[in-house]
């Protein structure tokens, strides 16, 4: 089970991206009256989750932006760019006192900083004013509201353990009054006496009846801290339906848990029903009477139905019990590749069905288990933005982020992972790419700089792209700075691309001056290093002036891939098929026959290859027709020379281990269905260690 | 009289036994700051003793939903011994905070109770103010 106090930061770090994503927003938008209201919601959500859990500093800070928010949403103060600043600053600041019940000196400084140069740009604002928040916050959210009022018939019950937790109920209480008009009934039945109550347990629940403008969605995010641990139903009182009026009473008491449903049923089959007394007058017979109540059943049924699918519309679950639910399949999909096999060797059409049946849920369940890990990259794009926005500001550059794709998915644990090269690029981009206003203005360029971030689909990879508008890349300063750093000769003879890929080398910077952004030579090369680990790759295009364009390609998950499987020998070993072009022939007899390595012509184009099976050291003679798997590493084509190609195959990524970490060549292992290990290779590291070994 | 100690004095704390049975027409003084835990113990006597109670709130501007729910578990027990509780120099937020949590006390007798106590306290502290503190959970 999460901790409630897990959700609430939890929670509240969602928030705070809300309200980073809709304050940036306004920043280019002012009159976004959308993005205000998300900005004000969240940083009231916020709040709301620190008073519940007792967190009273926070509070009171969040108070006071909250009030802020709120001048602007009255139109008593307009939201500019240092407003903006603040709010932002102050985001992350609540981000890390999240977990602090009460604020330390330090923090106590560093948000009465904060507040002075808020209440300094918001010189209305003073103490009277904020002491007011009760007010504020009512009439903030009266002017959200809808025009039409609604009735909501609200129930909860809080979780046992609900005040052991930290947990207050009156903050919630209290919300729902400003909502509107409240009426609270107690449900204190399960109450014991004094000296069988333990006092840090929960034993209320509360039938609430609430007249409001709010719409549902409103009153739902009152309980969002809790929604996991407390039963809670909110349902609309549809006051136009006749029907609600019909059996009011029995309805209201069972609701109430008064009395049992079955109670009423007894009381009411008890006495003369309306059916039965119609029937005995003679103005209806019994079958319309029977037509009539199935109807009535069905459209109960229906709408209860329909209440619990909005009710379970979605579960929070940690990472953790995902990463083992993949592990699961992953060993899933093995057993199932092993009984496969043994269901080939045996005569058995009970087997070979069953093995067939349990193929097919086990691929089912892994694309379904592969969708639950999926997530939008448009979260990672999200706080790119800020970055953007900082940078912008610290540099004196004039810059704005776009972005495409942000619906595009990917493995979360690849996603996670991706943040921080990205963030470099980002920075480099910015830094050494973009020029200030003042060149750009004088080489005809718009004033204002621009990167592009966008991600799409190719093939079954991901691919995300760095672009922007300006300088780009100097090849002679690269060139000259590679030599003077012993990685080239001078008398070395690269194209554009090759002395782009230079980059990425260690200790390779040109930038002028080292700043806190960029240019310390550290960076590229770790940039470059963790995308082959996610089983990536990374090119760069440059035009002089027009921009540079970094494209990231990767796999979608790292759990399991689809494999190209070949033999060396009697060994078996896997190609990731993203990489895969196609496969063909060489015979001894060809002149591009080569001991270790050559080059093999496709359709008139050379494309140099490595033969495995010299690389792997195999002592025995080689087969009359190898076979040579050309695959695309980045923008080049490399070919690997097999003993066989056996086929597709569904790889379950192993780990090789902690002994094999310097072993480069190889990002993992798998289990085949007999039981062996196939090693897979891992063509890019492989292709350079060769290249960096002539 | 007994008092309740605030829940960071420790010594305060240990100079009242558990056990210490309740005088008859006892108040119990809760302090601003109080831990449940002592509350409920000293609160558990009433069970042993045929008296009435009074809670005392004289310096107590903020309760939370635990302590009134403590509060409605002894009024539940007083009352079916035919014995009443009485809340006493409530604060105008703790009446909110009791009237908030709903009909939690059912007798009519303690409802116009905290009415009358609300009425005192509305002509005594008019010139009381509702903090951000206190408008936590908003």
């Amino acid at each position: 089970m999460i901790a409630p106090l897990d959700i609430f930061q939890t929670e509240a770090r969602e928030h705070l991206e809300k309200l980073e994503s809709a304050l940036l927003s306004l920043e280019s938008s002012p009159s976004d009256e959308e993005m205000l209201n998300q900005a004000f919601r969240s940083m009231h959500t916020i709040k709301g989750g620190a008073g519940m859990y007792g967190f009273d500093d926070l509070t009171e800070f969040t108070h006071h932006l909250e009030s802020a928010l709120d001048k602007v949403r009255k139109s008593e103060i307009n939201i500019n760019r240092e407003l903006i600043g603040i709010l932002l600053d102050a985001g992350d600041l609540i981000n890390d006192l999240l977990s602090k019940l009460s604020f330390d000196a330090h923090q106590r400084i560093l948000t009465s900083q904060l507040l002075t140069r808020l209440f300094e740009l918001v010189p209305i604002m003073s103490k009277q004013d904020t002491d007011q928040q009760g007010e504020l916050i009512e009439t903030s959210i009266q002017s959200s509201v809808q025009d039409e009022e609604w009735v909501y018939r609200i129930r909860f019950t809080p979780d046992l353990h609900t005040f052991e937790n930290g947990f207050d109920v009156l903050p919630v209480l209290r919300e729902l009054h400003e909502f509107g008009q409240c009426v609270v009934t107690t449900q204190s039945s399960k109450l014991p006496t004094i000296d069988k109550l333990n006092a840090e347990h929960c034993y209320l629940s509360w039938d609430i009846i609430l007249v409001t403008q709010h719409a549902q969605e409103t009153i739902q995010e009152t309980f969002m801290f809790v929604e996991d641990d407390w039963d809670i139903t909110i349902e609309i009182i549809d006051l136009h339906d006749d029907s609600e009026d019909a059996d009011r009473v029995g309805e209201l008491l069972v609701r109430r848990n008064i009395i049992s449903p079955q109670a009423v049923e007894q009381t009411l089959s008890s006495r003369n029903e309306l059916g039965h007394m119609l029937i005995d007058q003679g103005l209806v017979n019994k079958d319309e009477i029977n037509a009539a109540i199935a109807e009535q059943k069905l459209v109960r049924e229906l709408k209860s139905h329909k209440n619990i699918n909005n009710q379970d519309a979605t579960i929070r679950v940690p990472a953790g019990k995902l990463d083992s639910l993949m592990n699961l399949v992953g060993e899933l999909v093995i057993v199932q590749a092993r009984l496969n096999q043994v269901a080939t060797t045996v005569e058995n059409d009970h087997i070979h069905s069953i093995a067939e049946e349990l193929e097919m849920l086990t691929t089912e369940m892994r694309d379904e288990t592969f969708n639950i890990r999926m997530m939008p990259i448009g979260s990672t794009f999200g706080r790119f933005r800020r970055l953007v926005r900082d940078l912008s500001n610290d540099l004196d550059k004039s810059i704005e982020l776009v972005t495409f794709g942000a619906q595009t998915e990917l493995d979360k644990m690849v996603l996670d992972k991706l943040s921080d090269p990205l963030i470099h690029l980002i920075r480099n981009s910015i830094d050494h790419g973009i020029e200030d206003p003042s060149t750009r203005t004088a080489i005809g360029k718009p004033e204002k700089g621009r990167v592009t971030l966008s991600a799409f689909h190719s093939d079954s990879q991901v691919v995300i792209e760095i672009q922007d508008d300006g300088k780009g890349l100097d090849t002679q300063k690269i060139f000259a700075k590679a030599v003077e750093k012993n990685i080239i000769q001078a008398s070395a003879s690269l194209s554009d691309s090759e002395i782009f890929s230079l980059m990425f080398e260690p200790g390779l910077s040109t930038a002028a001056k080292v700043s806190d952004i960029s240019g310390r030579g550290v960076g590229m090369d770790v940039v470059k290093r963790s995308i082959n680990e996610l089983g990536g790759s990374i090119s760069v295009a440059s035009t002089p002036n027009v921009g540079t364009t970094l494209t990231i390609k990767l796999p979608t998950t790292l759990a399991i891939i689809e494999g190209l499987m070949v033999s060396v020998e009697s060994e078996r070993y896997v190609l990731p098929l993203s990489c895969v072009e196609e496969c063909i022939e060489l015979n001894s007899g060809s002149k591009q026959y080569a001991d270790k390595h050559g080059l093999v012509e496709v359709r008139g184009e050379l494309i140099p290859f490595l033969n495995l099976r010299s690389w792997f050291q195999s002592q025995s003679a080689r087969p009359e027709i190898e076979q040579i798997v050309v695959a695309h590493i980045g923008d080049e084509k490399f070919g690997f020379c097999v003993d066989e190609v056996i086929g597709q195959y569904q790889t379950v990524i192993k780990q090789l281990g902690k002994l094999y970490e310097g072993v480069v060549g190889y990002s993992g292992a798998t289990i085949l269905g007999d039981g062996t290990v196939a090693i897979i290779l891992d063509p890019q590291a492989l292709i350079e260690y060769a290249a960096s070994n002539e | 009289m007994t008092t309740i100690s605030k829940k960071d004095n420790k010594a305060e704390t240990s100079a009242l036994p558990e056990s210490k049975k309740l005088e008859p027409s006892e108040t119990i003084v809760i302090p601003e700051s109080f831990d449940i835990r002592e509350v409920q113990a000293i609160a558990k006597s009433v069970n042993k003793i045929d008296s009435n109670i009074l809670f005392d709130f004289k310096d107590c501007s903020e309760i939370d939903s635990a302590a009134i729910q403590l509060v409605a578990s002894t009024h539940k027990t007083l009352l079916a011994k035919s014995l009443s509780l009485n809340l006493f120099n409530l604060h105008p937020d703790v009446i909110q905070q009791m009237k908030l949590m709903g009909n939690l006390f059912s007798d009519s007798q303690l409802i116009a109770q905290l009415d009358e106590r609300q009425a005192i306290s509305a002509e005594s502290h008019n010139d009381v103010q509702v903090s951000p503190q206190q408008d936590k959970g908003k």
